[in-house]
């Protein structure tokens, strides 16, 4: 057990002993005088707090991940290799990284404050294999001057990785390993567990512990607030709870599994995550944000609670009293309620490995992509023959939680899907909710899209 | 041309431009009279080394290996950190105010008022009092112990509801339009005629380094680092607020080296500037300040909404004959002065044979007031006139580009239309059909931008210093600001020009107010206003360094000429190190001026047309396509054309960029951008990045810029603004595109999927 939090911030060794937890990595950084690092939003929203992280990339290899350094708390990083805008080197010394050269060579700057977030998440990408398209990879920075054409010249100007570039050889060792951490300091305690049971024996002794996981959530939300949590249980070490198994006939994925990882290993197995993924908010907090996260948040517009209502996960929840499995059509008890007990983790989720015969994600937003839902929608239907023999229709941003429209489904069961079955199942998603109207969209916008996106679902995949 | 020879009285000079779109070329001869030591003029026939070339941002690496130290990047040791506390009412007094308990807090160093008991809140945001602390944490902690008690009043906060704000029903103003004798008579002539209600939304800033700064204090002499776009109107600002602690205007210095955006939001100090000076002088230490993003949302300014009322008629021929206009502007809380910033401004080259009214009234409510943002009233007016004129040429049967050209009064738009129509494909675009019931449907608009900044001297004149030191290297400074628009490289860019050296020579600084002054960067005004002086300054160097190189190769000055890094007699020219050697340890050090422009009048107080620049305003347009997906109301926008006029182009790969930037930024505003705020609070609603969407990488249309470059022959350079003019016609463009795409308008912006739908439902219904 780690007793400080001392981190590798551009190849060397960073005492954060002594800084409280709720200290995010971005304050740490500036406060020392990093000031590359640029604060604009707190709340992962706009990239120009980006930095670095070397991961892992199998049991051998590691590879750059970016974050918002602004949703990370100080000690989440300890043991980690982090790298911010000062530290990245040409070939030679003295030399600009070759983003950093093409972001200077293509104009990718006006008023510049945005550019060291943006040089970030193309370092990472730099480095990437496969290297993900451009417009993707910085689909989480924002730029006010709205540079955007030329940065994104820049970006695909970069050629390979040359040979004997020296961020590129730290990738051929392992990561550094997530090790356990203990400590207080300025009147808050932290504590990263290394084991399932320490963690559930501290939940357990302080159930008003703040849990972290990604904290791409409860980040913003302390930013936002600003009030000093006294107790933080991070479940970043634990190996039980990330990781995805394939046991009999269902993926088991825990809890702590980000949406990255979920993507890179069940996006060609799951069609509803690979739907899902590119529309779940940036690849900076897609690196953070885990799936168990997403569902303890329990937030009504929560775009992948209604894809594992439509797939019917089942969730496992542990506690020192035991484990227990609960539906996740009975997860979410009101709005931003679960079913979690004081005293319990959500351990893992599980849901089949064989797809249902036709699976839709479609989310509504007023920007098209990284936005919040006005309303998403997950849809699966399962065939027997030409009718249908199962229909699993789940909705978010309609009601108080994330929910099904089981009477529309109902309905759809042992009838093809043609116009006469459209009609009576939009009949009845319709009225099924009362949504509200608020900033994202107003009560009639959403209670037409109810209806509108079955439209969609038969139009795509009525055989 | 020679090296620092004085400009003989009437000097000829060519301007305008060499054809474009298939149209003849635009050149025109002019008379002009420099003052008398300043550098003479480039023309249309001058030929340029550096200037409009493919130039590097000169401060693109500091920005990106992230050593640009923006203000709030200012860290000294024992600095604070300093909050604002705000009212949590939209509109009443403040009628007690205790701040003892905060300032016994542990590491809370100062706490001070910044209201007086019995005076007004006027908005949710509005200052209270300030904090500084050892740390955000302890300083939050106090903000809560500070106890401030109110006398609330009923609050409104949409403008439209407001006691002034006109009847609108059904998105239609109810009340009638005022009789006008000679307007009436037109509309009832016209062949066609047309009356319809706009309306734009609230739009923030948002600049990504909010407000604020560091304040550092040295007996009465105050620093301060202060994100800013006027540093000269800072200085000004502090001094004059804090002149009862006995501080002057000369005890003062503004820096403002990197500023991370402004958009018209950041001309002064304001409440959080004075706070962190107030602070950092209680506390004798220095103290760091700066917004959160909800603060910058609800307390720095804003675009003001609009609502709009237009209605005009055309004859037979296609012409406008009649055109009244009616707009109201949605302010803040001093929605009730004159000159607020409602203001929503309305083209007038379309209307120039017609009948015109005009009038406008800006409505209070009890929010942040507006704000100068990004071209102040035209994205809003141009949006309403824009459309409009779409809708009105629908009616008559016109195509939206041919109606365009009947009745635009501006040759270089005239021009600019033909050139953007045939490269955006215009005519082919228009043709195509949307299948019928297809579920996504395109559609292609286009808009015209104007703007009129062709500079000013300042009062009094603004100044360029230049130096050149024994070692060759050239400084150019300026204690303006450089706000992203490219001020620096700009600098660097002439500079380099007139002495015909390599840029890389060139130091240029900008944002000590240590250094000459300047103006705010608003309007368009830096380059501009600026140029010429820098050319000014660097001439006087110049002429300097011909007086040694002279007296070295026994020449007469006046024969000395530089260029190609050279300096020196046709006959035995030296290189500029070897020449720069002849200068002792003190650099050779010029201070150029802004003289006026060149345009004189005659004893009547009427422009003489010799010496008038070839146009005094700048001149765009700019073609968007969009999909519309009729199930859900999404729109995207596919494509983007931009042409655009900015005088001389001094840094190519700059000016395309402001103007690539102004067209997103537009798009954003057309799609996207909307303030709520919540009745019963007075409280932004999304005063956030989550909620406040601007647009994203994944937003970004296709996009082509063409920068048409004009000689102007307004000063010794010729440069016009190029902040603000492309900013005028995206959001227009974009909803002709979505009026074109789905045949029914949305006049109401942002244009988003709610309101898509309902218009497609409403067409349905007929």
């Amino acid at each position: 057990m780690s007793e400080g939090i001392a981190f590798t911030l551009n190849g060397e060794r960073v005492d954060g002993a002594g800084v409280d937890p709720n200290t995010t990595l971005l304050h740490f950084l500036r406060g020392s005088g990093r000031t590359g690092t640029k604060e604009a939003c707190a709340e992962g929203e706009c990239g120009a707090c980006a930095v670095a992280c070397v991961v892992a990339d199998g049991d051998a290899r590691s590879r750059y991940q970016v974050v918002n350094s602004c949703l990370v708390l100080l000690p989440e990083v300890a043991g980690a290799e982090v790298w911010t805008v000062e530290g990245l080197r040409g070939l030679a010394n003295g030399e600009l990284h070759p983003v950093q050269r093409a972001m200077v060579e293509h104009g990718g700057s006006q008023c510049g404050y945005c550019t060291p977030g943006f040089v970030m998440t193309l370092f990472a990408r730099h480095y990437a294999r496969p290297r993900p398209d451009a417009r993707s990879a910085i689909a989480g920075n924002l730029c006010r001057c709205t540079g955007y054409r030329a940065i994104l010249a820049a970006a695909e100007s970069v050629s390979e990785v040359a040979a004997g570039d020296p961020h590129a050889a730290r990738l051929e060792r392992p990561a550094p390993p997530v090790t356990a951490v203990r400590f207080e300091a300025g009147g808050a305690s932290y504590a990263r567990p290394a084991t399932l049971a320490e963690a559930l024996a501290a939940r357990a002794a302080h159930p008003d512990a703040a849990l972290l996981a990604g904290g791409t959530d409860l980040v913003v939300e302390r930013n936002q607030d600003g009030r000093h949590r006294e107790r933080w249980l991070s479940l970043g070490a634990i190996p039980e709870l990330s990781g995805i198994d394939e046991q009999g006939a269902e993926f088991v994925i825990g809890a702590c599994t980000t949406w990255e990882a979920i993507e890179a290993q069940l996006g060609s197995r799951v069609p509803l995550f690979a739907q899902l993924i590119p529309l779940f908010a940036s690849p900076l907090i897609r690196a953070r944000a885990t799936i168990g996260g997403n569902l303890c948040t329990a937030s009504p517009v929560g775009d992948a609670a209604p894809v594992l209502l439509a797939l019917d996960a089942t969730l496992d929840v542990a506690s020192v009293r035991g484990r227990r499995r609960v539906p996740v059509s009975e997860w979410f008890t009101g709005h931003r309620r679960s079913a979690l007990a004081a005293d319990e983790l959500l351990a893992a989720v599980r849901i089949p490995n064989s797809p249902p015969g036709a699976g839709r994600f479609f989310k509504v937003s007023k920007r098209e992509l990284d936005d919040i839902s006005s309303v998403s929608g997950a849809f699966a239907v399962w065939f027997d023959g030409g009718v249908v023999a199962r229909a699993r229709f789940a909705y978010g941003g309609v009601a108080a939680t994330p929910v099904r429209a089981t009477a529309a489904e109902a309905l759809l069961v042992g009838r093809r899907m043609d116009a006469a079955s459209l009609r009576d199942c939009r009949a009845a998603a319709a009225g099924a909710f009362a949504p509200i109207g608020d900033v994202r969209a107003s009560a009639g916008y959403r209670a037409a899209m109810v209806a509108e996106l079955l439209a969609k679902l038969w139009h795509e995949v009525a055989p | 041309m020679n090296a620092g020879q004085p400009v003989p009285d009437g000097v000829e000079i060519t301007v305008g431009y060499r054809g474009i779109g298939g149209r003849p070329d635009r050149l025109e001869t002019r008379t002009v009279d420099p003052k008398e030591g300043d550098a003479p003029p480039w023309d249309a026939n001058t030929k340029h080394t550096f200037v409009g070339s493919d130039h590097d941002r000169v401060d693109g690496l500091a920005k990106a290996t992230g050593r640009a130290k923006y203000s709030y990047d200012m860290t000294f040791p024992g600095m604070l950190h300093g909050m604002v506390v705000r009212s949590t009412i939209a509109r009443g007094k403040l009628t007690a105010l205790d701040l003892d308990e905060a300032k016994q807090m542990p590491g809370i160093a100062a706490v001070i008022a910044l209201k007086e008991v019995g005076k007004r809140v006027r908005f949710v945001g509005d200052a209270i009092a300030a904090i500084a602390g050892v740390d955000h944490h302890r300083v939050r902690d106090a903000a809560e112990r500070i106890k401030a008690a109110y006398e609330a009043q009923e609050h409104v906060v949409d403008a439209l509801q407001s006691a002034e704000a006109p009847v609108v029903s059904g998105g239609v103003i109810e009340d009638p339009w005022p009789e006008h004798a000679d307007l009436d008579k037109a509309l009832a002539a016209a062949k066609t005629a047309h009356d319809a209600t706009y309306r734009t939304e609230v739009q923030t800033h948002s600049s990504l380094e909010t407000h604020g700064g560091v304040a550092k204090w040295t007996g009465n002499d105050l620093e301060m680092w202060c994100s800013t776009q006027a540093t000269f109107g800072v200085r000004g600002e502090l001094a004059e607020a804090l002149k009862e602690r006995g501080v002057k205007a000369a005890s003062v210095t503004v820096h403002a080296e990197f500023v991370g955006g402004g958009f018209g939001s950041k001309f002064g100090a304001g409440i959080e500037g004075l706070a962190c000076c107030l602070l950092a002088w209680e506390a004798k230490a220095p103290v760091k300040l700066m917004l959160d993003r909800f603060e910058e949302h609800t307390t720095t300014g804003n675009r003001p909404s609009a609502l709009i009322q237009i209605r005009a008629g055309v004859d037979a021929d296609g012409k406008l004959t009649a055109w009244d206009w009616r707009s109201f502007g949605g302010c803040g809380f001093n929605g009730r002065e004159r000159g607020s910033g409602g203001n929503a401004a309305m083209p007038d080259y379309y209307t120039r044979d017609a009948k015109v009214r005009r009038d406008h009234k800006d409505l209070a409510a009890d929010t942040d007031p507006a704000r100068p943002m990004r071209a102040p009233g035209h994205p809003q007016g141009w949006f309403g006139a824009e459309l409009f004129l779409d809708e009105l040429a629908a009616k008559a049967g016109l195509d939206p580009l041919e109606f365009r050209l009947r009745n635009d009064a501006e040759t270089i738009r005239q021009d600019q239309w033909r050139l953007g129509a045939e490269k955006f494909g215009w005519a082919a675009l228009r043709a195509r059909k949307n299948e019928a019931g297809a579920r996504f449907v395109r559609g292609t608009g286009l808009a015209s931008a104007r703007w009129g900044q062709n500079g000013n001297p300042g009062r009094p004149p603004h100044g360029i210093t230049c130096r050149i030191h024994q070692d060759g290297t050239v400084e150019s400074r300026t204690g303006a600001q450089d706000i992203g628009t490219g001020l620096k490289t700009v600098l660097t860019l002439l500079t380099a020009e007139e002495l015909g050296v390599d840029p890389r020579h060139v130091k240029a600084t900008a944002g000590h107010t240590s250094d000459p002054s300047g103006p705010a960067a608003g309007g368009s005004t830096t380059t501009p206003s600026l140029a010429p002086a820098v050319r000014h300054a660097a001439f006087l160097a110049k002429a300097q360094l011909a007086e040694l190189v002279g007296k070295h190769l026994g020449v007469d000055p006046a024969e000395i000429v530089c260029g190609g890094g050279t300096i020196g007699s046709a006959a035995k020219p030296m290189p500029w190190a070897e020449a720069c050697k002849l200068i002792g340890p003190n650099p050779i050090e010029a201070r150029g001026q802004r003289f006026a422009n060149y345009e004189q009048r005659d004893a009547d107080k009427k422009v003489i047309p010799a010496t008038r620049p070839f146009s005094s305003t700048q001149c765009g347009c700019q073609f968007a396509e969009v999909e519309v997906d009729t199930w859900t109301g999404l729109v995207r926008v596919v494509r983007m054309l931009g042409v655009q006029d900015c005088g001389l182009v001094i840094a190519k790969k700059l000016a395309e960029s402001q103007v690539l930037g102004a067209m997103i930024q537009g798009l954003s505003y057309a799609l996207h951008e909307q303030r709520i705020m919540d009745a019963t609070s007075g409280r932004m609603l999304n005063g956030d990045f989550l909620r406040y969407k601007i647009a994203g990488p994944r937003d970004l249309p296709e996009l082509e810029v063409v920068m048409h470059s004009i000689a102007n022959g307004h000063d010794n350079v010729s440069a016009s603004g190029l902040g603000e003019p492309p900013s005028v016609a995206a959001p227009a463009a974009v909803a002709n595109a979505v009026f074109h795409a789905i045949g029914v308008p949305i006049r109401h912006l942002p244009i988003t999927p709610d309101k898509v739908l309902a218009a497609l439902e409403a067409k349905k219904k007929g």
